[in-house]
């Protein structure tokens, strides 16, 4: 067992794969000779496998998924670095209509056996085309997995879960999420696609999240039982295939839930979850779902209204406070009936803003 | 007689329709045939016709306004007829004047939805929140005629609004879905406590029924006693609390302030339950009563002799009861028209049940409780005998599942035990039918001519003459006589 960061720990995945099977390559831009791209997960790798193994590509997203789509069909296993999830835009007809249904339009004698790599980024003022977080398109889609890990054990272990996998995978790195550091074993392990964890039990609440949201779940879940009420985390590690057995199995339990999502919660990943469990759980559930998720608008630049604009602990927090109180938990408050969520906070459309719990 | 023009059902699926102008204006000539209005529906915007010759005297509702099926939109005058001032069929809505043909629902071009139409979203029956209207471009249409067509505020009686008034129905009451399963687990009434919860704007919330059943004693476990009712007396075995003795159970008075002769006990919530029910029962439904005089000596001895095949095994033992349910639940099956309710709905429609779940009325402290026995005619006289008891033994133990009491379709009350020769007893929703049973005992009767004795026992059926009129229930209580006096049509 080691302490090591994120970064360092989807690193060895990657080296340990490549190693151990000489199908697995990787693409991408500035990974390679010169490692410039912000996650540096491939630094050394061009150093120890050389020119064939780990090839630097143009800026041309559309061109490279499409070359790694063609090698994957062939045989090969490759690994494909987008600088950021804002890049994948450009290639999506490559992901969508050729790497996701490559397997069905052939009738199963071909697959696409690859890992396309989205780091994600909100915050630093990155601006509005360069701080997306649209995951749900690619969880919305059959024919690809989507898998997104918080901490560096899951980040290796679905790494090569990942690449093991026939199916083209989606995976979701959290560029903010790289130097944090984690517990992962030295020895050869993996975590299994489509099972979500629960890194905090408790009684009272669930927030189920992804991602990076997941640690701010985390810290509003220790803010919470500073004030008395247990709440539970799970993670879920994987958003397509997705664990609603565990996400249930939480919901029954604690008769209250709140989904979180950095992206836009309309038509995002907390707006199947919440439809999800209020189908698994309907006659257990003391309070409607409740949603957080980004401001519904383009990421602005400046300071101030970027920091309104994301997803922060006190908003959680906010939601979460929400939740406890239409179940009569928090005295009479004020509840909201209708409607869908908002970015800050728990203010839903058509709702007076008076009426927002204090 | 002036004519009502009224709002047409144009499809099948239509419910409500929006004027999108009146062809016609007030005042104006109208001959048969002549298109009056554009409505929209749910599917496109069609023309209604006049079905007759004479005037448009007056436009009710205007251009864009909505209104459900059946409403009166306009009144046409006959040759030679004028119209008194103030006579206007519908919600009197536009002015006497007449001047434009919009009345207060004319809609505003271009403007969203308004807080009212949004507060309706959240009931999701109601017809006028935004349906998908393909055949109606929104505020594309350009601005002076094009008013009717972009927004509709909530106008007009909203078909299908469920009763807010508290105490209603069950369904009416604000609670969480996790407080309903509770409250029905441990017998709790949810409208003891309507608006009182501690949700948001009063709802109710586990914490609620927890207390709500601390405090009334049914926390499961704690359950009402029921009265014992003796399975093997040779009479029936389910019998009706009669309404004076169950008052008595409830909160006892203390010493009465002097100069009072009165005092005001509050009903313990079962009964408070029960009082709601009856309040919409009785005079709700319109009752009818018929009642048959059975010959119960075939169907005793018939007893006898599977009682004693049973032997020593008292749970299966039958009791006559247990006779009276199985030929209730067959003669159902012949008279499938009595396992049903009536659905007050636009337009009315019945609700045929397919499967027969006999209610069993049984008394508990405090009141009657009506548990279901399912499938009552496809069971064993075994299962029967053995299923009865099991129900009862959970009710006076106060520990029902959750579906003991939902589901029932028909229900038998029996009270005999106390002596009662018939009785009409009240139709328990929602149900269309009750059949009350009293005590079988030997009394005179004229057989060929000759004076004799027989036990008899005396059956009433009240059914829902809504849904069945007395032949019909004339015809049930024939059959339903017929299977106890030849019991052996009873195990068929």
């Amino acid at each position: 067992m080691a302490q090591i960061t994120y970064r360092q720990a989807l690193q060895q995945a990657l080296r340990e794969e490549m190693a151990r099977d000489e199908r697995v390559f990787l693409m991408g831009e500035e990974i390679g000779e010169v490692t410039l791209t912000p996650s540096k997960v491939t630094e050394g790798l061009f150093q120890q496998f050389g020119p064939k193994r780990v090839r630097d590509t143009p800026i041309s997203e559309e061109g490279f998924i499409g070359v790694g789509i063609g090698a994957a069909t062939l045989g090969l296993r490759p690994v494909i670095e987008i600088m950021t999830i804002n890049f994948v835009m450009v290639a999506m007809d490559q992901v969508i209509n050729h790497a996701a249904k490559i397997r069905c339009m052939f009738g199963g004698e071909l697959s696409v056996p690859m890992v396309i790599r989205l780091p994600v980024a909100q915050g630093s003022q990155l601006t509005a085309q360069h701080s997306q977080s649209f995951e749900g398109w690619f969880a919305n889609t059959p024919g690809l997995k989507v898998l997104s890990p918080t901490t560096p054990y899951d980040a290796k272990g679905l790494m090569k879960s990942a690449i093991r996998d026939d199916d083209p995978v989606i995976f979701l790195e959290g560029l903010q999420s790289y130097s944090e550091r984690g517990e992962v074993p030295d020895d050869d392990f993996s975590v299994p696609i489509g099972l979500a964890a629960v890194p905090r039990e408790g009684t009272d609440l669930t927030l189920v999240a992804h991602g990076f949201a997941v640690r701010r779940a985390l810290r509003v879940a220790e803010r919470l039982a500073g004030e008395g009420i247990n709440a539970e985390v799970v993670d879920l590690r994987s958003l397509r295939p997705l664990d609603m057995e565990t996400v249930a199995t939480s919901v029954r339990k604690t008769h209250r839930a709140l989904c979180i999502e950095q992206g836009w919660p309309t038509f995002g990943v907390t707006a199947e979850l919440a439809s999800r469990i209020q189908r698994a759980c309907f006659s257990d559930l003391d309070a409607p779902v409740e949603r957080v998720g980004g401001a519904e608008v383009p990421m602005p630049y400046a300071r101030t209204l970027e920091s309104a604009a994301l997803v922060n602990d006190d908003k959680i927090y906010r939601a979460a406070r929400q939740v406890l109180t239409e179940s009569g938990m928090l005295g009479r408050g004020v509840g909201h009936d209708g409607g869908g969520p908002s970015g800050n906070g728990v203010v839903r459309a058509g709702a007076p803003a008076s009426a927002m719990a204090g | 007689m002036p004519e009502e023009i009224v709002m047409p059902r144009l499809s099948d699926t239509m419910q409500e329709g929006t004027i999108a102008r009146w062809v016609k204006h007030e005042g104006e000539a109208v001959k048969t045939g002549d298109v009056l209005m554009e409505v929209e529906t749910d599917k496109a915007t069609l023309e209604l016709n006049s079905y007759h010759d004479g005037t448009l005297a007056r436009i009710i509702i205007g251009d864009g306004g909505s209104a459900p099926v059946g409403t009166v939109v306009g009144i046409l005058s006959r040759p030679g007829e004028t119209l008194p001032a103030d006579a206007s069929g519908g919600d009197g809505r536009s002015g006497a004047s007449g001047a434009g043909a919009n009345g207060a629902a004319t809609a505003r071009p271009g403007q969203p939805p308004d807080a009212g139409q949004a507060s309706h979203a959240s009931g999701g029956r109601d017809a006028v929140a935004t349906p998908v209207r393909p055949a109606s471009p929104q505020p594309e249409r350009g601005a002076p005629a094009a008013a009717a067509a972009t927004t509709r505020p909530a106008s007009g009686p909203t078909a299908g609004a469920v009763p807010t008034s508290d105490g209603a129905t069950a369904e009416a009451v604000k609670a969480s879905p996790l407080a309903r399963v509770m409250a029905e687990a441990a017998g709790v009434d949810l409208r003891a406590i309507a608006g009182q919860g501690s949700g948001p704007s009063g709802r109710i919330v586990r914490a609620d029924v927890e207390a709500l059943a601390k405090r009334s004693g049914t926390a499961e476990g704690g359950g009402p006693a029921a009265r014992p009712a003796t399975p093997d007396t040779g009479a029936p075995a389910t019998v009706e609390a009669p309404a004076a003795a169950a008052a008595a159970d409830s909160t006892a008075p203390a010493a009465r302030p002097a100069g009072q002769d009165y005092e005001d006990v509050a009903l313990s919530r079962m009964r408070a339950g029960i009082a709601r029910n009856i309040g919409i029962s009785k005079p709700g439904i319109p009752h009818i009563y018929l009642t048959i005089e059975v010959e119960m000596d075939a169907a005793l001895a018939f007893r006898k002799q599977l009682n004693e095949l049973v032997g020593s095994n008292e749970r299966a033992r039958l009791t006559v009861n247990d006779l009276v349910i199985k030929g209730a639940a067959l003669a159902l099956r012949k008279f499938p028209e009595l396992n049903a309710w009536f659905l007050n709905e636009n337009p009315p429609q019945v609700r045929a049940f397919k499967h027969v779940n006999l209610g069993l009325a049984v008394p508990v402290e405090g009141g009657l409780v009506v548990p279901v026995l399912r499938d009552a005619d496809a069971k064993t006289f075994g299962t029967i005998a053995t299923e009865t008891k099991d129900i009862y033994d959970r009710v006076r133990a106060g520990k029902p599942t959750p579906d003991e009491y939902t589901g029932g379709t028909f229900t038998v009350s029996n009270l005999g035990q106390y002596g009662i020769d018939e009785f009409q007893a009240v139709i328990n929703p929602p149900q269309a039918g009750i059949l009350a049973v009293g005590t079988a005992a030997p009394r005179p009767v004229v057989r060929d001519g000759e004076m004799t004795v027989r036990t008899i026992m005396r059956a009433t059926l009240s059914s829902d003459h809504r849904v069945v009129d007395g032949v019909y229930s004339a015809q049930y209580l024939s059959e339903f006589k017929r299977l106890l006096e030849t019991p052996l049509h009873l195990v068929l």
